[in-house]
């Protein structure tokens, strides 16, 4: 169209973006000098420049999308629908449709690589059967676990789990938390997750269990597959790529995932935190589990306010001032946490 | 004059570059003196907002936009001594209803990550592994010259066509103001300015 023909044809936006990118790499002060006599000359090169730059920090949002180096694979990770105004992860009886897709939710991460002492090793060492064992991580923390059937249990923020190893059968009390649990293939002894209100049993396979305060718990199987038994209710059996979540009454809600979804999921591997179009208040209260840094919003209207990104658990100041840019208002450190403020 | 003035850049990507395609199209509506186009405008008016103090007093920029693109064309319109009350007072008052304060556009960040990541979407090699290597992973440009076997000089070049085509792409969430096309297409109907 005209219009963008003129645009690219125009001299000055050239220039301006041409230094943009210059000053972007590194600008020696020779250059600088030069840069600042060609703004100076003309108010046009100043408002191209500075529409440059506009544009830049525009297109650095895209490192909402850093967990997914493939540019084709974002516009999946938006969605098309239009974002929810209200609910959250939270328990609702609305939430449970067949096979409908749950639109928002809170996905979650770990915060950094800081060091529990141990708990598992020596006790595993000593092959004692029926030996209960605890594996605990604090809030901010991840651990690593091996269990002695060469089982690993990675154990997210604020997690608790109590393992029992005997000669026909390998169970874990899920106390709450999340993990993900590679689980070595043992066709004769089974791998059992009893999580209260729902149970799982599985041989060899690769799945993550969710289960804290306020939402509704849910399994991620990654491979092979999983027996799942809610609380009073009959077994289903969940394939690879699918999450099911579990409802009060043994009512579940089951959804196949893609390759970009299912990363996402487990994305707290990585010490992030993917958000998608999740309400503030929601990615607040996920923010909560990772560390006592307190986010406060002045106005509450924000709360229901949706963000999308996938930040580091570890970096709750990191999180506040880039909601703050996306809404347009201040993120105020004080104490040991931030005031997010409209500047109404 | 602060090179580094980063927090005017920022708020004009948020409020002044979601609005500017709309802005474009009702200039483009204008009839400009032969010696000024849309470009020269919308320069201009990027130039006049981030010089102000400040901006937090202007609490619809759309509308503010439009009315510093306005006296643009007005100032230079009567610098170049060609004053014509009866043209003035046409473009003020013909297009009110299409200006006014309720088709100020607010692009939800959701909405401009969109725009966003179908413009990236779009884009050709290597402009779009330089784009995702600069923008998203942080390299420098020497490390990704050496990424994509390009100079550090060319990687510079590529950056800053991609990202010239990305300003037009990201402008675009004011298109749903159906306001703006119906001036368009009014255009045809009006005297070029002589």
């Amino acid at each position: 169209m005209a219009i963008t023909a003129s645009m690219n044809d125009n001299l000055i936006n050239e220039l301006a973006f041409e230094w943009l990118t210059r000053a972007d790499g590194g600008l020696s002060s020779t250059e600088q000098a030069k840069l600042r006599a060609w703004l100076a000359a003309d108010s046009r090169h100043f408002g191209a420049y500075m529409r440059a730059k506009a544009v830049f920090i525009q297109a650095s949002r895209a490192k909402a999308f850093a967990h997914s180096p493939n540019p084709d694979e974002w516009l999946l990770n938006i969605g098309t629908a239009e974002p929810a105004t209200t609910g959250n992860g939270l328990l609702a009886d609305n939430d449970i449709e067949d096979s409908a897709p749950i639109a928002r939710r809170a996905f979650f991460g770990l915060a950094g690589g800081v060091a529990a002492a141990g708990i598992g090793f020596a006790f595993l060492a000593t092959g004692q059967q029926a030996q209960a064992l605890t594996f605990r991580t604090k809030r901010g923390e991840m651990q690593n676990f091996s269990l002695e059937d060469g089982t690993k249990i990675l154990l997210n923020t604020d997690s608790e789990i109590r393992v029992m190893l005997d000669n026909n059968l390998r169970k874990v009390e899920f106390v709450r938390g999340e993990a993900i649990f590679d689980v070595a293939y043992e066709e004769h002894r089974p791998f059992l997750v009893d999580a209260k209100s729902f149970m799982t049993r599985a041989v060899g396979t690769s799945f993550a269990l969710r289960k804290t305060l306020g939402i509704a718990p849910q399994i991620v199987v990654k491979t092979g597959s999983v027996d799942l038994t809610p609380h009073n209710s009959t077994s289903l059996r969940v394939d690879a790529n699918t999450r099911v979540t579990v409802f009060s009454g043994g009512r579940v809600l089951r959804k196949m995932l893609t390759g970009p979804e299912l990363d996402r999921e487990l994305i707290w591997r990585e010490g992030k935190i993917a958000f998608n179009d999740t309400p503030l208040r929601d990615a607040i209260a996920t923010f909560a589990r990772y560390g006592d840094t307190n986010i406060e919003v002045n106005d509450p209207a924000l709360l229901n306010e949706t963000v999308t990104g996938v930040f580091s658990s570890n970096d709750p100041m990191g999180f506040a001032k880039s909601v703050a840019q996306i809404f347009d208002i201040k993120a105020i450190p004080e104490g040991r946490g931030v005031i997010l403020r409209s500047s109404e | 004059m602060d090179l580094n003035d980063d927090a005017k850049a920022l708020w004009l990507s948020k409020n002044i570059l979601p609005n500017e395609d709309n802005i474009r199209r009702i200039i483009a509506s204008w009839r400009l003196p032969t010696d000024l186009d849309t470009e020269d405008i919308i320069q201009e008016s990027y130039a006049k907002i981030a010089s102000l103090d400040s901006l937090e007093h202007i609490s619809s920029p759309r509308a503010y936009f439009l009315q510093v693109a306005r006296s643009i064309l007005l100032m230079h319109v009567r610098r170049a001594k060609l004053i014509s009350i009866e043209v003035i007072a046409d473009f003020d008052q013909s297009h009110a209803a299409c200006e006014a304060p309720s088709q100020e556009i607010v692009a939800s960040d959701r909405q401009q990550l969109r725009l966003l990541s179908e413009a990236v979407a779009r884009m050709g090699e290597p402009n779009r592994s330089i784009f995702v290597l600069r923008l998203i992973q942080e390299l420098s440009h020497r490390e990704i010259g050496e990424k994509v076997g390009l100079s550090e000089n060319a990687v510079q070049k590529v950056l800053a066509k991609t990202l010239i085509s990305l300003a037009l792409e990201i402008g675009r969430v004011g298109k749903a103001a159906s306001c703006a096309s119906t001036l368009l297409d009014s255009k045809g109907d009006r005297q070029p300015w002589r």
